[in-house]
């Protein structure tokens, strides 16, 4: 069945509109849509490159369970009991890292206590894969699972629907300062390279876990997931005009002398071809799902043409203005990309356009650095290194933060967009514990985020590390992903690639943890506690 | 014996992928033939069994003996590794077979007398890894669609906003970033591009004439109007004259449209999106076994996109007319014409390998304690480095048709601030003529142009210098440390900070299971270490606090013995510092292989094959060793590889 995106659209009208008019259009829905009242849980992951220190990232809460006052709740079959305690509870910061929270603090569950089961080839990219997936990235490890955000995208969006629109995948790039000294900015990092920096997984290249459709230029985020705005009457039938594009391609696929994997490239490009159906199909309904006006980012300005103006001065002068503004937009930074990504998403999930959306950051500070700084007992007032570091990472939750802003301000039938959407924080590594940064795979720092429609206890510290000291252990980071896709209704069924193997790899720390924990039953339980 | 030998290779290298692990160089290599067929020739069985040896040692012996080049069983006798394999505990689960174990001792017993890296095995293999469809780059349908738009449609504000949108996938650092499967969001930009194209002429007579010809601003828009664009544009997209069919089927849009306007605007659309805008497709002449053969066509677009990543010029599309690419000599003509011509294109093109020959793209902004330490300011100094590293790429390239060793030697550099002055201890600016000035002599070469040694942290990394040049200079494959070692082993140590990098970095490393590939690594880093991170010489090892104040320092020990730079080095090899490993890669081989292999695998974006591409490769090995780099880039393209790609 093709996918109609036309049936499941809010639809918005009005070039410019901004999110904050949103509320007000909510009387121009079609009938249909607005008996629809129970929205869908939407889904959003941030990872990051780098990772915190434990003291950076906890804060108030570094030091051992035992230290910290907490209550205990029963556990499970993964573990006895939980230590935990309502962040209400706790006066001012949890942390310097955490400080964008403060005042959402009954919005966000800080977790302490996950590890990756995943044997690695190497260290590097370990919190990439298993962030999301919980595999690790020596293909001798690959699980062949797809990473959460696309199995829930799966779910959640209706058969058929093409892979460029199955969930928005997103990376802004950076290039210009984060409000830190030079040395760490965050890198012009690539995507599609061995170290890619996103967990996401799509089933679309098996050689490379960390392969991902990820985007970085707010053109192509709108090209994509937003009509262009030209409902009016069309040039020309452009829909009727897909079917010759087509038939292009078949004459080369029906070529003689094509070959098997020859074909397999030409198929995978011509069913693309049903994406631009698709937005044609959109574009010409006239009924518009208008993107946010994006800050100082898009579009460029586009010069009128004056009376009697010939053509080369219209050209001189329209590329005279293009040159400008491209100049101006040059200096942005990159927060105003991340605030017009953010703005992007969040339309997109009030129009019903997507659900789930990923989140690639960038790399905090230098690669060396992380290795030199002594990271895992510095504080913000360690030295000035220090500081940056521990600002570049702050900065990674105050997007976080501010993205809970926007979808707060989007009221929707049953509270708010930001109600009606969980999200997931986690980076690259485990916390640094040793004096020369080396990567860990132990304890990563999660925050979850959002009113997860209440399916989840927000607003809480929990701790499931079982074994102090240096050989800190936690609860497998595998159970979390179960977890999050059970709200879903993503189940063993949808996510184990063989049967009976639970989801993520189990071969690196899996083989000293207990056996409850990595026999069926625990690879398949939910985290304690966590769920509402 | 032998031929049973052969026949075994043979059966080896068909059922085993090529092995990259364990710091192994990761080379498969055979016999050479040069056209002919090469297993006559003794000398060419024993590199077959040498070739075997080396990928067996890599799968079964690297993982504890070290990397072949650098083995602790060098020149071990089959006796010997046979009784090893019966006696040695963590042995004897190997299964190798008599003829397997003469292999490996050929490939551990000297290789003096081997020459080339790259072997060709079969020459009627070649061009068998050329697939028929290939997707372009993001560059490649930008300059596709400057060429059939032409430059003032190109150049409008709101198409060259979209053309700036087409998802970014070049190749930069790495071969493995150009993915072969296509992206949907470029199909989605193109259907994008030729709206926005068709609306612009809808409203504006200028474009229309421009693109349609001038009959299209008449009224009625005739039938001819329409098939003389066809003829001329539908060409002109797909580089090649359209078929009958095609034509027809062009046609028929522009009827069915409704003819007029409206027809030709159709016709533009479809053509706008036509899979040629997107791929190379190359469905070939003549079957010849498992190959087919390239029509002067699809020879001549290979050659412009190789070079420039642009579509063929007329001249070249006028041999393809008449069918005169068929001969290597054709090739080499139209190829050395399209050099000499220096287009921008092809500019951008070299610059774009040079930088991934290098694996420099982009790099971080150097410490600025040290800068501030130095009287030199930081800001901006990234940038510099790297436009430092372009110049002098592009100068001896260009203008030098400088040869390997010039590329690895030179002293020309090309400072265009005050900092870049200084850093390279020059006498002056690059001034209006662009000509470079001479660096001092701590500045030989690619090697040590600023962009290589600077360096963001707090304190050089000789690992992260030495994993450099073995991954990037010498095609050595460096695999990432098992992380719980790494853990462990910095754990262990506590805090090792108070001591010189070398001290530091021979703790971290010195156990069984990090000397195996630290070897290789960690004496190329330390070489380099008479560089601060400003790329500055030094002779003292500095820490510097963040207001650039000196907190601590040592004196510098750079030489090492044995870096193993080429498999023939006998050991007893000691370099004093990065200036003298710079002398010694640009004497020898092996560096000068990795040129031939990552030139090859750029202009092709794919990673070699060593049964399919081995003779190109040797081809343009031996050609680093005698010709100028851009011999060595006209050899990658003009071969014979060019007529075939596989009929699979």
């Amino acid at each position: 069945m093709k996918y109609n995106p036309l049936s499941r659209r809010m639809f918005l009208t009005g070039a410019g509109q901004t999110l904050l008019a949103m509320p007000l259009l909510t009387s121009l829905l079609p009938r249909e849509a607005r008996a629809a009242s129970k929205r869908p849980l939407r889904f959003v992951m941030f990872t990051n490159h780098g990772s915190p220190s434990e003291k950076g990232f906890f804060g108030q809460y570094y030091g051992s369970a035992a230290s910290l006052g907490l209550a205990t709740a029963a556990g499970n079959v993964l573990t006895d009991s939980v230590s935990y305690r309502a962040l209400s509870q706790m006066s001012g910061d949890m942390s310097y890292i955490l400080a964008p929270f403060t005042a959402m603090k009954n919005q966000v569950t800080v977790i302490r206590g996950l590890d990756s089961m995943a044997l690695e080839r190497g260290p590097h990219p370990s919190g990439f894969a298993s962030a999301a997936t919980g595999f690790g990235t020596s293909r001798s490890t690959f699980s062949g699972q797809l990473s959460i955000d696309t199995l829930i995208a799966q779910r959640l969006m209706p058969k058929g629907v093409p892979a460029s629109r199955l969930k928005m995948t997103l990376h802004p790039r950076y290039t210009g300062s984060v409000g830190l000294s030079g040395v760490y900015q965050e890198q012009n990092a690539t995507i599609t390279g061995s170290y890619a920096l996103s967990p996401n997984f799509d089933g679309s290249d098996i050689t490379r876990a960390t392969m991902v459709r990820s985007m970085t230029k707010t053109a192509q985020i709108l090209a994509t997931f937003f009509s262009s705005g030209q409902s009016k009457a069309e040039v020309i039938d452009r829909r009727g005009l897909m079917n010759a594009v087509f038939a292009d391609y078949q004459r080369v696929r029906n070529s003689r002398n094509i070959g098997a994997d020859d074909r397999r490239t030409l198929d995978a490009f011509m069913a693309t071809i049903a994406d631009v159906e698709d937005g044609i199909e959109f574009e010409s309904s006239g009924l518009l799902c208008q993107p946010p006006t994006l800050e100082n980012d898009f579009p460029p300005p586009f010069t009128t043409r004056l009376p009697n103006e010939s053509n080369s001065e219209y050209v001189a002068r329209s590329t005279a203005a293009y040159l400008k503004w491209k100049a101006e937009r040059a200096g942005q930074t990159s927060d105003l990309l991340w605030r017009n990504h953010s703005k992007l998403v969040a339309a997109a999930f009030a129009c019903d356009l997507q659900k789930v959306a990923s989140f690639a950051m960038g790399q905090v500070g230098s690669h060396a650095y992380h290795h030199s700084s002594g990271l895992s007992n510095a504080t913000p007032t360690s030295s000035a290194d220090a500081k940056a570091y521990f600002d570049a990472q702050r900065s990674m939750a105050s997007r976080v933060a501010a993205f809970m802003d926007v979808l707060k301000s989007i009221p929707e039938e049953t509270g708010t967009l930001l109600d009606n959407t969980l999200i997931y924080w986690n980076q690259n590594y485990g916390c640094v514990y040793s004096s020369g940064g080396g990567h860990s795979r132990k304890n990563f720092p999660v925050v979850l985020a959002g009113g997860a429609q209440g399916k989840l206890k927000m607003g809480y510290y929990i701790d499931y590390r079982f074994q102090m000291g240096e050989s800190t252990r936690g609860l497998p980071l595998n159970n979390l992903l179960v977890t999050m896709m059970s709200l879903y209704g993503v189940t063993p069924l949808d996510y184990e690639f063989k049967s009976n193997t639970g989801y993520g790899s189990y071969d690196g720390f899996g083989q000293s943890m207990p056996s409850n924990v990595t026999d069926l039953t625990g690879k398949r339980a939910l985290l304690p506690f966590l769920v509402a | 014996m032998k031929a049973l030998q052969v026949a075994i290779f043979f059966a080896f290298v068909t059922t085993s992928a090529v092995i990259y692990q364990n710091c192994s160089p990761g080379f498969v290599v055979g016999g050479e033939s040069f056209g002919e067929s090469s297993l006559a020739e003794s000398s060419d069985t024993e590199e077959l069994l040498r070739a075997q040896g080396t990928s067996l040692y890599a799968a079964k012996c690297a993982s504890c003996h070290g990397e072949l080049s650098i083995s602790s069983k060098a020149n071990a006798s089959v006796r010997s590794i046979r009784e090893a394999i019966g006696q040695v505990a963590a042995m004897k689960a190997l299964t190798l077979t008599d003829d397997e174990i003469n292999a490996i001792q050929v490939a551990l017993s000297p290789t003096a007398s081997r020459d080339l890296r790259f072997v060709c095995r079969d020459a009627n293999k070649r061009g068998l890894s050329n697939p028929a469809i290939r997707r372009m780059s993001a560059l490649e349908v930008t300059n596709t669609l400057r060429s059939v738009l032409g430059p003032a449609l190109f150049n409008r504000p709101e198409i060259s906003e979209l053309i700036e949108g087409l998802p970014a996938d070049q190749v930069t650092t790495s071969i493995d970033e150009f993915s072969p499967i296509p992206q949907a969001a470029m199909q989605l930009a193109l259907a994008g591009i030729a709206n926005k194209v068709v609306s612009v002429t809808e409203s504006d007579s200028s474009a229309r004439g421009a693109l349609f010809g001038a009959c299209a601003n008449a009224n009625p828009v005739t039938d001819a109007c329409a098939s003389a664009f066809i003829a001329s544009f539908a060409s002109r997209s797909r580089r090649r004259p359209v078929s009958q069919e095609e034509a027809a089927s062009l046609t028929k849009i522009f009827v069915e449209a409704g003819k007029g306007l409206k027809g030709l605007q159709s016709v533009l659309y479809v053509s706008l999106q036509a899979p040629e805008l997107v791929m190379h497709i190359e469905t070939g002449g003549a079957v010849e076994g498992a190959r087919v053969r390239l029509t002067s066509y699809e020879i001549a677009n290979r050659i412009s996109y190789m070079i420039s990543g642009s579509p063929p010029d007329a001249e070249l599309l006028l041999a393809a007319e008449q069918d005169r690419l068929q001969t290597l000599a054709a090739i080499r003509t139209q190829v050395e014409r399209l050099l000499n011509s220096s287009s921008t294109d092809a500019k951008t093109r070299v610059a774009s390998f040079m930088k991934f020959y290098g694996g420099v793209a982009s790099i971080e902004q150097p410490r600025p304690s040290v800068g501030i330490a130095n009287g030199i300011s930081t800001v901006g100094l990234d940038d510099q480095m790297i436009r430092e590293l372009g110049d002098y790429s592009n100068y001896i390239f260009w203008q030098k048709s400088g040869n390997f060793e010039l590329l690895m030697t030179s002293r020309d550099s090309f400072p265009r601030s005050d900092a870049m002055m200084t850093i390279l201890g020059a006498s002056a600016k690059v001034g209006a003529n662009g000509l470079p000035v001479q660096a001092s002599p701590a500045y030989p070469g690619f090697l040590h142009r600023p962009a290589f040694l600077a360096s963001p942290s707090e304190r050089t990394s000789p690992i992260l210098r030495g994993v450099h040049i073995r991954r990037e200079i010498l095609c050595n494959e460096i695999p990432l440390p098992p992380s719980e070692d790494v853990d462990d082993k910095i754990e262990e140590l506590g805090d090792i900070e108070n001591q010189t990098n070398r001290a530091r970095i021979t703790q971290l490393t010195e156990s069984t299971q990090c000397i195996g590939c630290h070897a290789q690594i960690n004496p190329l880093g330390y070489l380099f270490e008479r560089y601060d991170q400003l790329a500055r010489p030094r002779t003292e090892e500095k820490i510097y606090d963040d207001k650039g104040v000196l907190q601590k320092s040592w004196s510098i020990n750079s030489a090492v013995t044995n870096p193993k730079l080429d498999p023939s080095e006998t050991g007893a090899t000691s370099l004093e510092d990065s200036i003298a490993l710079t002398n010694a890669i640009a004497k020898g081989k092996t560096a000068r292989a990795c040129f031939a292999q990552k030139a090859f695998e750029f202009v092709r974006a794919r990673r070699f094959d060593p049964e399919t591409d081995g003779c190109a490769l040797r081809e343009m090995e031996k050609k680093v060793q005698t010709g100028s780099l851009r011999d060595v880039l006209i050899d990658s393209i003009a071969n014979e590889d060019i007529f075939w790609r596989s009929s699979q």
